[in-house]
């Protein structure tokens, strides 16, 4: 039965209520409504910070290439699957697909290491950026390269989490195979 | 592997009441009024338990205004009884005693 059938089957009792008991009910139905936006929510974050933080930045990664510099590889080897484990754990959580759960470990465990690899400014991270800073017409490229590299790690980390705790969720009310 | 989690209190209100007639269906509205649930700790209740096949949902066409009734399936029922027998039964609640919106555990 899906949300939706619940949602109206609440609406149906309605009718059997009144007053204070009414407007317990509509917050109820309100609830319930809003608890099944959650994994919607968090899906449409993983996708939006995917596209945004990932593809978003291509200028970053063209900059670096025009250069003659091929450092940009190897930010991409890094970041494109990420991103890509990441749409897929998205689309398996809102469909709630059993693989969900496993997906969104796998996004979580990619992001972790991009994330560990971009604070601490390591091989492959710390090459692309030091190429970028170096070609980049950008006056604050030193600010902005340092801003890239904390905000995509903390955004991307705070969003695989989102994506692990929906997912363990639907698992957890989801009947035995 | 599954782990076998503890029923909530609320839960276990809701498959106490249910099992009270378990061949009686049951609407949300006199589920709420005889457990103290708000329907908003109710209604997810009710669902992880139609997800489980604790619990049959179904809708009474009956009625000239349709509705949703409820009751436990012979799983629901064996699970009910294995819960009472390992946990004392939740106390009943009055309705002005209604724990919040907030949902719970199944």
């Amino acid at each position: 039965m899906s949300r939706r059938d619940w949602l109206r089957a609440m609406r149906r009792e309605l009718a059997e209520t009144s007053g204070r008991a009414r407007l317990s009910w509509l917050l109820g139905i309100a609830w319930v409504a809003a608890v099944g936006l959650i994994p919607f929510a968090v899906a449409a974050g993983v996708v939006v910070g995917v596209v945004g933080g990932t593809f978003g930045n291509h200028e970053v990664f063209l900059e670096v290439e025009r250069s003659g510099s091929d450092s940009w590889i190897g930010a991409l080897v890094l970041t494109v699957p990420t991103a890509i484990v990441g749409l897929v754990a998205a689309a398996l959580v809102v469909s709630r697909r059993r693989a969900g759960l496993a997906a969104a470990y796998a996004f979580a465990a990619l992001v972790a290491v991009c994330a560990v690899l971009s604070v601490t400014n390591s091989p492959p991270v710390r090459a692309f950026m030091d190429d970028w800073q170096r070609v980049t017409t950008d006056p604050r490229a030193a600010d902005h390269a340092w801003e890239r590299r904390f905000n995509s790690a903390i955004g991307a980390s705070l969003a695989a989490v989102a994506l692990v705790l929906v997912a363990r969720r639907q698992r957890s009310t989801r009947p035995p195979a | 592997m599954r782990r076998n989690r503890k029923h909530s209190e609320q839960t276990r209100a809701v498959l106490t009441e249910l099992a009270t007639d378990p061949s009686h269906d049951r609407y949300g509205y006199e589920l709420a009024q005889a457990t103290g649930l708000a329907s908003g700790t109710l209604y997810p209740i009710l669902m992880r338990l139609e997800e489980r096949g604790l619990l049959e949902a179904r809708w009474e066409l009956s009625d000239r205004r349709p509705r949703h009734v409820y009751r436990l399936t012979a799983a629901g029922l064996a699970a009910t009884e294995a819960v009472s027998e390992a946990e004392p039964e939740p106390p009943r609640r009055s309705r002005s005693a209604a724990p919040s919106g907030r949902q719970a555990t199944a």
